[in-house]
This record gives structure tokens, C-alpha cells and sequence, in this order.
């Protein structure tokens, strides 16, 4: 168990304090900052309304310029002008959106459909003549307040449909591509570690001080190590972001996520280096890992699109999705956004859980020997039969 | 020991003993075995039949037995430091923290790996990233030194150093087994040497018996470099003749060798008069070629 310790603890210093995980970690960070803080700056604060009142108004008119600019997240301010003449000079130099007399109606500087202070206006101007009817009616103050303030008639669908908020489809699509990175990285991580130990011969080294399966589960442990303060570096520049425009991260992210996300994390990622670390083993030089980890890349790639298809339905998932949400390997990336979703209960997600920790166990043990069988066969790669028969005599 | 990998045979009933104290190598030409065997002794491969036994008790059931192992290609971690790389190995091997830094700057001394421990492995000098691998071989004090190749690669002075270190090993009562192309530095340094051949032994002996005095004569005279003086003396042949200095072959037991000293003296100066001593190299290539003839036959 010490030397695993070790073997775990040279994996998390040299990778941490390599250039590749430096850069790497800071590109991911602004990935992160960039994908929260620069929609709201782009989106940019709305710019306030400047309405002239002119001469006297009756107090409910800056009230009802004030509920429809809320209606469009508009925020408006309000100016006393005397003269309707003054009112068309501020109009014409900008000064002014909208100017509204009792006597000559609602102003604008120019009507067109695409101005966003004449949509305004229009808006502005039907509820205006609301209130005008509702004056001339006589009613009394409460039958007035119950006329200005309807509430809106429920809209049902009559088949099942699926209400994501924006913020969990948002998240949802994030902590999914952040998976597959993480997955994707730090498999190959474990890969290019198992092949370069081969390709230099220190395997050989090391062996005569370790077990075979000792060097494997440290490799796996100090890598998964490494992905998780990467992870965790990413979750900071996400609540960076998320302060920065004055948002918390517990109000924008659905809590099963924060709960599943690291969860599955780490699930995934047992059963992804574990298979990286094996097929590493088949191979001596680099260029022929790509041949080797391409099956193991074909769920990831599964599990990526399955996660962003579930996101993008509008009504509950596809028969297909709800299997391959128990898909060992698929179910890292599909599961926690379609319990964020909603889609996916907590007990099925539990069973989902539970197949795929059995599967790693037992795949964890197949890939220990094929790693045995394969480790000190220098060369060519090393094909599944002799591994196969490997399996019965070689060192363990 | 006897080890199969599909229809190749690499161990073919291969046995020979090592005694501790001594330097023993271990020949054969490329392909002979001489990896699986050694893999074998680190019990790092399985064999089909056969043990290896550490004072009698099979390295299977010893874990306790500390090795030292030097592969033939270098066994580095490239981008470690020098001495980050000897304290994971020592730390490997159940050496505390504190200890295997004592150690490494001890071995990166010794060994003079230049430019220092602060280095990166990767941006070492290929002889002084053997000198690594060596310190690396040697840190905690092996009971068992087995080493492929350790001479590769090397200047003579850094073969000195690592030859030195080896007999000292040698004489604290460790198993210093080696195998080595370089035969002439094994010549100089084994006391016993085992040579194999696809996989089985073909001799094993003390250096001292395998290089002993041959039949050949050897005479070098000032004044006759050629060897004209033996030209027309059928009883004598020159068979070899290397910067004035013959090598004779005697072709009739009636002759005594002196003879050929009086023919010489009679020309001129005798620089160099002796009995040809076989060296290491002669009785491999001899070894081998008389093996595989006798494979061919079979």
C-alpha cells in the first residue's frame, strides 16, 4: 500500500508541475470564466429609457411606462418637459425615447419595426388606452386595480413535456463537456504514462521493486488525482465567473449536479484509466496508441453525444437514451444531466451507479492482466490471443 | 529454467549457479536468452519449468530478497531530476525519505554524475544517464545485482568507476551477475563467467580456466616483423600476425617450442617470446560456432 502511495504521489507531482498541465488547467479556467462572464457582457445591461412627461400627467402614467418596460427587462427613467415643441427637439437630438402630452398622444423619432423605443411606445400605448377606457368607465378604485392587474390563464400541454430551466440546460451542457475533457485528458494521461514506462524500460526497473498491478492502481489513483484538482480549479473560475455578474453558484447550479457531477467523475474515471492504463500496456511506441484506445474512446463518444441529445429533447427521453443511461462508460456523461433534467430518478440512477461500479471491478481485473501479460513485451504490439494465453502463467 | 513464447524456445533447461562474492558473467550472443533468463531470476516471468532457488529457497516464495536490476536500455524517467528519480527508486525499494536523499547524493557523488542532481535525466549525457541508471541500480544496497549491458555506452573512465564499484559490491558477499558484449572488460573483471546459446548453457567455468595458456606460441623480433625467418620451416606456422607480433601454430609434436626461440634469436632481437593466452572473446566465438555447428548436425 506504501508503494502504491509513492507510486501515486510521483504521478500527482510530475504531472501537476509539467507545462502541459499548467496550460492546460489555465485554458480550461478561462474556457470556464469565458463561458459564463462574456453571454452576460454580450447580452450588456439594458440602457434606460429616457420618457418625457409632457405638461401634466396623470400620476398612473409613469406606473404603466414602468410595468410594460418591466415586461421587456427595460429599465426607464422620467423627465418633465413643458412644451411639446421642446419634446420634439430632445426626441429629434436623442435625448429623450418616448415623450407623452394627454393632448397630442405618444411621441417617438421615428416609427419603424425594429426601433426598439417605437416597439415601446406601441406596447406602452395599448395599456395607455387601457387606462384611458377604464377612466371615462367610472369604476370604482378596486374594480380598477382588479382590471390593471389580470392574471395570466395556465398553459398545459396535453403529452408529457419536459421543462429544463435555462440555467440547468446551460450547466448541464457544461458539466458534460467538461467530463469528456477530463475523461478524454486524463485517460490519455494514464495511456501515454503506461507506454513511456514501457518504451524507456524503467518498467523493468520498477518491477524488480513493485507488483505489476501496484504500478497500474497508483498510476490510475495519481492521475485521478490530478483531474480532480483540475476540476476543482474549473469549479473556482465557474464561481469567479458566477460572482463576478453577481450570481451564486448554488442559485444558477441544480444541486443534484454539484452532488453527481464529481460523483460520476470519479466513477467514469476508475473505469476509463483503468481501460487506458491496459491498452498502454499493449503497445511500446506512441504512435500506435491511437489503433489501441480507439474502442475504448467509442463509448466516451457514446456517452458525450447521448448527454447532449438528452439536453436538446423538449419531451421525455428516447427508449434508446433511457438504455444507454445504464450503459456502463455512458452513463458517467448521461446520467447526472438527466437527473438535472429531471428525467432520470434518483433509485434508477442508484442502479445505474451500482452496474457500472460492478462492471469496473470486474473490468478493472481483466485489464490487470492484460496489463501483466502485456507490460515486458517490448516491440510489436502485443495481440489479445497471446494476452489470452498469457493469462495463466504469466507473473501477477 | 525453460520458458517457450509461442513456438520459440528462449529457455531451453538453462541451469547454472552464482556464487556470492564473486563477479560472475553472463554471455551469449543477441537472441540467446540472456534477458528472459535474467527477467526469470527477478521472477518477472513465469516460467514453463524450472526454479530459481536464493540460497535454496525459490525467489517465489522470497519476497524479502532486495534486487538490483540494470536493463540494457536506459530505465529512466526523463523528465525527473537526477536525484528525485534515485529517492523514488530508493523510496521503492522501503528506504525512508530522509535516508534515500542521503543516498542519492551519495551515489550522484560517487558516480560523479555530471552536471549534478538538480538536472533533469533527460538532459544528461547518454554515458552519464548509465551512471544514473547504475546509482539507481546500486541505492539500496542490493542483495542480488543483476545487470544487463552495464558497460554500454560508456568512456573508459566511467567503466572504471562502475567496474570499481561492482568488485566492491562483489566482495561485501553480493550476487553480481552482468551480461556484457564487451568482452575483453569481462575478461578483466569476472571471476566465473556462464556463456549460453538459444537458450542453453554452453559453458561455464572460471575465467581464469577458460582463458588459460592455448598450444600457440607467440614471438615478436626486432628485426624480422613478417616472419621471413619461418617461411621455408614447415613445422612452424604463422597463423596470425598482428604489429610484428606472431602467433605460431606448431604442426609437429617432435619440435620442441624452444626451437622456435632459437630460429628467432638467430635473425635478430626477441622482443616478445610467450605462450598464447586464449582470451574471452576467442573462446566465445569458438564456444558458439561449435554449438551451432553441432545444432546444424542434430
Amino acid at each position: 500500500m506504501n508503494q502504491v502511495k509513492l507510486i501515486a504521489m510521483r504521478e500527482f507531482s510530475q504531472r501537476t508541475s509539467s507545462r502541459a498541465f499548467k496550460i492546460a488547467t489555465a485554458i480550461t479556467m478561462l474556457i470556464a470564466l469565458g463561458y459564463v462572464v462574456i453571454p452576460h457582457v454580450l447580452s450588456g445591461k439594458p440602457k434606460p429609457e429616457t420618457i418625457a412627461l409632457v405638461g401634466s400627467v396623470s400620476k398612473e402614467i409613469p406606473a404603466i411606462f414602468s410595468q410594460v418596460a418591466a415586461l421587456s427587462n427595460t429599465k426607464v427613467r422620467f423627465v418633465s418637459i413643458p412644451s411639446i415643441s421642446q419634446a420634439r427637439s430632445q426626441l429629434t437630438s436623442g435625448r429623450v425615447s418616448v415623450a407623452y402630452s394627454p393632448r397630442v398622444g405618444l411621441l417617438v423619432k421615428t416609427i419603424s419595426s425594429t426601433d426598439q423605443a417605437a416597439i415601446f411606445a406601441k406596447e406602452v400605448s395599448v395599456d395607455i388606452g387601457k387606462f384611458q377606457a377604464l377612466q371615462k368607465a367610472n369604476l370604482t378604485p378596486v374594480q380598477k386595480k382588479i382590471l390593471l392587474s389580470p392574471t395570466n390563464v395556465r398553459v398545459a400541454a396535453v403529452g408529457s413535456t419536459l421543462q429544463v430551466a435555462p440555467s440547468t440546460q446551460k450547466a448541464s451542457i457544461f458539466e458534460l463537456i467538461l467530463t469528456y475533457i477530463l475523461l478524454s485528458q486524463y485517460g490519455a494521461w494514464v495511456m501515454l504514462g503506461v507506454i513511456e514506462e514501457k518504451s524507456t524500460r524503467v518498467i523493468e526497473v520498477l518491477l524488480s521493486a513493485v507488483r505489476p498491478i501496484e504500478l497500474l492502481v497508483g498510476k490510475i489513483i495519481g492521475v485521478g488525482l490530478v483531474a480532480l484538482v483540475h476540476a476543482s480549479l474549473i469549479l473556482v473560475a465557474l464561481i469567479v465567473g458566477l460572482s463576478s455578474i453577481g450570481s451564486s453558484p448554488l442559485q444558477v447550479l441544480p444541486n443534484s449536479l454539484i452532488v453527481l457531477a464529481p460523483l460520476w467523475l470519479i466513477v467514469g474515471g476508475a473505469l476509463y484509466c483503468t481501460m487506458f492504463g491496459a491498452a498502454g500496456s499493449m503497445v511500446t511506441r506512441i504512435e500506435d496508441a491511437q489503433a489501441v484506445s480507439f474502442p475504448i474512446a467509442v463509448p466516451m463518444l457514446v456517452g458525450y453525444i447521448a448527454g447532449l441529445t438528452a439536453m436538446s429533447q423538449t419531451s421525455s427521453p428516447s427508449t434508446i437514451i433511457k438504455i444507454l443511461s445504464f450503459v456502463p462508460g455512458v452513463s458517467p456523461f448521461l446520467d447526472p444531466v438527466m437527473v438535472a433534467s429531471g428525467v432520470m430518478s434518483i433509485p434508477l440512477m442508484l442502479v445505474s451507479l451500482a452496474i457500472s461500479l460492478v462492471t469496473t471491478y470486474f473490468l478493472s481485473k481483466v485489464a490487470g492482466k492484460i496489463y501483466v501479460a502485456s507490460i515486458l513485451k517490448i516491440g510489436a504490439r502485443v495481440k489479445l490471443s497471446a494476452i489470452k494465453k498469457s493469462f495463466s502463467n504469466e507473473y501477477i | 529454467m525453460t520458458k517457450s513464447y509461442g513456438d520459440t524456445v528462449a529457455l531451453d533447461s538453462l541451469s547454472f549457479s552464482v556464487s556470492s562474492g564473486v563477479l560472475f558473467g553472463f554471455l551469449g550472443p543477441n537472441g540467446a536468452g540472456k534477458t528472459t533468463a535474467m527477467r526469470a531470476v527477478l521472477n518477472l516471468v513465469a516460467l514453463d519449468r524450472g526454479d530459481v532457488l536464493v540460497d535454496g529457497i525459490d525467489v517465489r516464495e522470497n519476497s524479502s530478497v532486495r534486487y538490483g536490476y540494470l536493463p540494457e536500455e536506459r530505465g529512466l524517467y526523463p523528465k525527473m531530476s537526477v536525484f528525485d528519480h534515485l529517492v523514488y527508486i530508493a523510496r521503492l525499494h522501503g528506504i525512508d525519505r530522509k535516508e534515500a536523499g542521503r543516498r542519492a547524493n551519495a551515489m550522484i557523488d560517487i558516480l560523479d554524475i555530471q552536471p549534478g542532481g538538480k538536472s533533469k535525466v533527460e538532459s544528461l549525457s547518454l554515458g552519464n544517464q548509465q551512471r544514473c541508471q547504475v546509482a539507481a541500480t546500486l541505492i539500496h544496497d542490493p542483495e542480488i545485482l543483476i545487470l544487463d549491458e552495464p558497460f554500454s555506452g560508456l568512456d573508459p573512465m566511467s567503466i572504471d568507476i562502475i567496474k570499481d564499484l561492482l568488485i566492491e559490491r562483489a566482495r561485501q558477499g553480493r550476487i553480481v551477475l552482468f551480461s556484457s558484449h564487451q568482452l575483453e572488460v569481462v575478461e578483466g573483471l569476472c571471476e566465473s563467467v556462464a556463456i549460453i546459446n538459444k537458450g542453453h548453457l554452453v559453458l561455464n567455468d572460471t575465467t581464469e580456466h577458460l582463458t588459460s595458456l592455448s598450444e600457440r606460441l607467440v614471438i615478436q623480433v626486432r628485426e624480422d616483423p613478417e616472419g621471413e625467418f619461418l617461411k621455408d620451416v614447415k613445422e612452424f606456422e604463422i597463423v596470425d600476425k598482428q604489429n610484428g607480433v606472431l602467433h605460431v601454430k606448431k604442426n609437429s609434436d617432435e619440435i620442441h617450442d624452444d626451437e622456435l626461440l632459437h630460429l628467432g634469436l638467430s635473425c635478430g632481437t626477441i622482443l616478445r617470446y610467450d605462450h598464447e593466452r586464449r582470451s574471452l572473446a576467442g573462446v566465445f566465438r569458438e564456444a558458439i560456432v561449435r554449438d551451432n555447428a553441432e545444432g546444424d548436425t542434430v
